[in-house]
């Protein structure tokens, strides 16, 4: 799995990705990891066939005893199907997930992990000395969905939104938004219900000084591509499978 | 006849965790008729008077055999369940083995990838211990088969005695050894049900002990 840092100033985002043995008909997932002194943070951990690489990927960064936390931003299973392999390796970690979840997740195979449910309205963690936020995205596209910003490296961790469906070895970085947007369209067209949430969500998100936006499949956006995503995001009409 | 279990899959274990379930149903189904026909003998005996007075403890061992039978079959039921579960959860272990193996030989020379070595080594003994409780479990579920053995055992000494007592029943003659028949047959049923059962489940604790 390719493994590229983000971020290294003080602490560190890396995203695992691209793994080239990836099962076929599984869809590409950015994991992500944020490290700070001797603790860390899995966003996103991923499905249980993705497990065995991330994990592998991993160890060139941290040791397992130093994953503290894991996060999961909504219920779906590339997300965190992976969650009972995740409890052998790390069984004093906390997952910090929507209470809405909460006991859908104890579906994936986990019996002991400490789940710290996260409010509707959203909340914060710290790492040391690095402070993370649970920033709320509700019904993009799951009814309990959170994105995670770090406001020191000004990286939104923005979960479905700004995911594309790319070829699997598709270069980490957006470099040309607009050739960009035939990836990105029907994916937010469909999988997004809700125009309201959107609006939201991007009300909330234009608040926030963001140097990366960092999706869970695809590309990331940096610099002036976030804006340019927000703007075209902002216009797009979504949930159109109804007629 | 009962299809061999091959291998100790845990697929395979559940299979003859449900098919012992399924055919001890009919177990189950046979002594409640075999309750129910005591119910009838026992008014053929009450008719008969004093030409069927030896009949009387017969019917009562029947109708006692039938409860036991119908009490373990519940038990067994209840103890495959939990060896069904038992799989499965050794299963999930045994696979999450293999993947943590899988990472250790991916990590190679991983800066960090000593930091597995303790959770390697849990998984390890986790693997042997549910391996030993597997099989715990299995042997319990044998031993309740044999109980119904046990139980059953006596039917056949019993429907020759019915016979002998029927033969001094005058004109209920006919309706006494027709409760001896059926008593015969129901047992031999029971026997060779849990005989089936009895075979998957040795195959399947000959698998799991000559595995590895």
């Amino acid at each position: 799995m390719k493994t590229t840092k983000i971020y290294d100033s003080g602490h560190q985002w890396y995203v695992f990705a691209r793994d080239p043995e990836k099962v076929e008909g599984i869809i590409d997932t950015n994991q992500y990891m944020v490290k700070a002194g001797s603790r860390a943070i899995l966003l996103d951990p991923g499905g249980i066939e993705v497990f065995a690489a991330m994990l592998t990927a991993v160890l060139h960064h941290a040791r397992v005893d130093e994953i503290t936390d894991l996060f999961a931003s909504h219920q779906d299973p590339d997300i965190i199907s992976s969650l009972g392999l995740w409890e052998q390796a790390l069984p004093d970690a906390t997952l910090h997930t929507p209470w809405l979840w909460e006991s859908f997740l104890r579906h994936f195979g986990s019996k002991n992990i400490k789940i710290k449910p996260i409010a509707d309205e959203g909340g914060t963690i710290e790492l040391g000395e690095v402070k993370l936020q649970f920033i709320p995205a509700h019904y993009l596209h799951a009814s309990g969905n959170f994105h995670v910003y770090d406001p020191q490296a000004r990286i939104l961790m923005s979960g479905d939104v700004g995911a594309a469906l790319e070829a699997p070895d598709a270069p980490m970085f957006v470099d040309d938004f607009e050739e960009h947007i035939d990836k990105m369209k029907m994916f937010h067209q469909r999988w997004m219900p809700s125009n309201r949430a959107k609006q939201d969500w991007i009300q909330r998100v234009r608040q926030l000084n963001i140097d990366i936006m960092a999706p869970q499949h695809g590309r990331l956006f940096k610099g002036e591509d976030v804006q340019r995503f927000l703007d075209w995001f902002e216009a797009l009409p979504v949930g159109n499978a109804i007629a | 006849m009962p299809t061999a279990v091959q291998t100790n899959s845990p697929e395979n274990i559940l299979i003859a965790a449900a098919t012992i379930t399924s055919e001890l149903s009919k177990v189950r189904k046979i002594a409640r008729e075999m309750s129910l026909g005591v119910m009838n003998a026992k008014a053929i005996s009450s008719r008969a008077g004093e030409a069927a007075r030896g009949f009387q403890p017969i019917t009562d061992f029947i109708d006692e055999m039938a409860h036991e039978v119908m009490q373990l079959v519940t038990k067994i039921s209840h103890q495959a369940l939990r060896l069904s579960r038992f799989a499965v959860r050794r299963n999930h272990i045994r696979k999450t083995l293999g993947i943590y193996q899988q990472v250790i030989q991916k990590a190679g020379d991983a800066p960090y990838s000593h930091s597995l070595d303790p959770v390697i080594a849990k998984l390890e003994n986790d693997h042997v211990e549910y391996r030993n409780q597997l099989i715990s479990n299995i042997r319990t579920l044998k031993s309740l088969l044999d109980d119904i053995n046990y139980s059953t055992r006596g039917a056949q000494v019993i429907s020759t005695t019915s016979r002998v007592e029927a033969s001094q029943a005058g004109e209920y003659r006919k309706s006494l050894e027709v409760v001896a028949d059926n008593l015969e047959q129901a047992s031999e049923k029971i026997r060779l049900q849990v005989k089936n059962s009895q075979n998957r489940l040795q195959d399947v604790i000959s698998s799991v002990m000559h595995e590895d």
